[in-house]
């Protein structure tokens, strides 16, 4: 069965339209880079397949529901999302906000199937925090907030995860890390992340979805993340060199 | 010591620690104070209106009741004015919310005050400078306290049964829709737990402050975020906080009583700026 699938989406920010007629079908076993020049979109379509955002026109279908009408709390069981920035407030423990990803356990209707449940060392063991419980999230630095975060996302355990610049604040080592955590996240769980490093996503993704000007182009990351598609998204050239796609120059004419 | 006084006393300390610490929540600003959405402005202009519209029945009685209606009108207007950001069903952006209502909280306060100076500037003397001691802080009178003890049993009663939630919501409300909550909802009943449990205060004893403010800020630093722990133990320690506050307050400069809420900012300011100056480091 699919577990997402969008058609003839359309969605805009404020009075501009960033995506039109969006068709995508994803399924367990993907791992979707969404790759794209700033203000393209890459957020607000997380925040639109998350729930959080109505799109324009078009219809989401999750699990075989339509979105809008699957309750909260059975979508916490469907779908979950790593924000880009997390503000904290409280000096929480490190235990505490990667434990908050069990509250779907009570949320969620009793009618539900038990799931086996990822522990909160685990998930800090997986995104390289293992022993971290006791640590207050105000004294992190912004790439292990961002981590234990990820490590909430493990213990939600949703059946779609979406994930906004998951590698953002992490170092060149723990963006292999993270991304390889994502691969192997993707045998059991689809997963869709924003991501601004396009080596990064051909190595490690199966699908990818550029977006630019007001197209998009979708499919298996080979066949996309060539130099003629990215050139279009970002302006600018792309040349190969060896396994690497590197970007070198600028069009003076199309930047914005 | 008086028991009745005891009894107002921990009613009116539990009350506002309770609120403080809710509104801490909400606002996630560990800060924040029951007055900060304007309670207290709208409390302080009903009991000097009533002072001024009926100043025969001189008793206590009307400057509580019009420090009560005052204060639930402050939280209409509050729930009217910040509707767009309380009844908006999308979860976009947990500063909005607390930053919208911190600052229609300013302005209703702002909106108080114009009408106090007004008020003061109307009335005879004397008879303001009572209502103005009055609203410092007085635990004199018995009226309103068995309401305002049924409404802080049941403030507490619901802070209990929703804890769990509200843990989650102290991630942030994109964090808890995310997670299956009915953010909007919650929030809503949250405002109004807090507001009615500091206008029951307010009517009772005048706009005492500090105490929400310090006491579940300094309960946090100690006991730390479980809500579950967190708003009893605020509830019980704020209670006993005014209880002693009262009793300073009374045997300080004995047989003269000072009002209550000078001891409370007295010892609040510093215990506030020492607090402040530890959470930097």
């Amino acid at each position: 069965m699919t577990l997402l699938q969008l058609s003839h989406l359309d969605i805009a920010a404020g009075d501009r339209l960033l995506i039109k007629n969006l068709e995508l079908k994803i399924n367990r076993g993907e791992f979707w880079c969404v790759i794209g020049k700033n203000g393209a979109g890459k957020t607000t379509l997380l925040q639109v397949i998350a729930g959080l955002r109505s799109p324009l026109n078009g219809q989401i279908q999750l699990c075989g529901d339509a979105l809008q009408s699957t309750p909260l709390a059975l979508l916490a069981r469907r779908r979950g999302l790593l924000v880009q920035q997390t503000v904290d407030v409280f000096p929480h423990t490190v235990f505490d906000v990667v434990a908050i990803g069990q509250a779907v356990e009570w949320t969620s209707a009793n009618n539900e199937a038990p799931r086996s449940m990822v522990s909160v060392s685990t998930a800090l063991e997986k995104v390289g925090m293992a022993g971290s419980e006791e640590r207050n999230v105000l004294t992190l630095s912004g790439g292990e907030r961002q981590r234990v975060a990820l490590a909430a996302l493990l213990v939600q355990a949703p059946e779609l995860m979406l994930l906004d610049e998951p590698v953002s604040h992490q170092d060149v080592a723990q963006q292999l890390q993270v991304m390889q955590l994502l691969r192997e996240l993707s045998a059991n769980h689809a997963v869709i992340s924003s991501c601004h490093d396009i080596n990064l996503a051909k190595r490690f993704a199966t699908h990818a979805l550029v977006l630019g000007e007001g197209q998009h182009w979708s499919g298996p990351v080979g066949d996309i993340l060539v130099p003629e598609i990215l050139a279009l998204a970002f302006g600018c050239e792309f040349i190969h060199q060896g396994d690497w796609l590197v970007p070198f120059q600028a069009h003076s004419t199309s930047d914005r | 010591m008086r028991v009745d006084r005891v009894l107002s006393a921990f009613c009116v300390g539990g009350l506002l620690s309770l609120a403080g610490g809710l509104l801490q929540l909400l606002l996630r600003n560990p800060l924040a104070d029951p007055y900060v959405l304007g309670v207290s402005g709208g409390a302080a202009a009903g009991a000097l209106s009533f002072s001024l519209l009926f100043p025969a029945s001189a008793a206590v009685y009307s400057l509580q009741s019009g420090a009560l209606l005052g204060a639930l009108l402050a939280t209409a207007l509050l729930l009217i004015l910040a509707r767009r950001s309380l009844f908006n069903e999308i979860v976009l952006d947990s500063a909005t919310t607390s930053i919208r209502l911190i600052l229609t909280g300013v302005m209703i306060s702002a909106g108080f005050g114009a009408l106090i100076t007004l008020l003061l500037a109307l009335s005879p003397d004397a008879q303001m400078r009572g209502t103005l001691f009055w609203l410092m802080g007085e635990l004199d009178s018995p009226d309103f306290v068995i309401s305002a003890w049924l409404v802080l049993l049941v403030a507490c009663a619901w802070s209990f049964t929703k804890a769990r939630e509200l843990n989650v919501l102290s991630h942030g409300e994109v964090t808890a829709h995310l997670l299956g909550l009915r953010v909007r909802r919650l929030q809503v009943s949250l405002l109004l737990v807090a507001s009615v449990s500091t206008a029951a205060a307010v009517a009772v004893a005048g706009a005492i402050g500090f105490i929400g403010l310090v006491v579940p800020h300094a309960m946090r630093l100690v006991i730390g975020n479980d809500q579950r722990v967190l708003l009893p133990a605020s509830a019980l320690t704020g209670g006993i906080a005014l209880t002693l506050a009262d009793l300073l307050a009374r045997s300080i400069a004995a047989p003269m009583q000072l009002p209550v809420g000078v001891i409370t900012a007295l010892i609040g300011v510093p215990v506030f700026l020492v607090l402040l100056a530890r959470s930097r480091s």
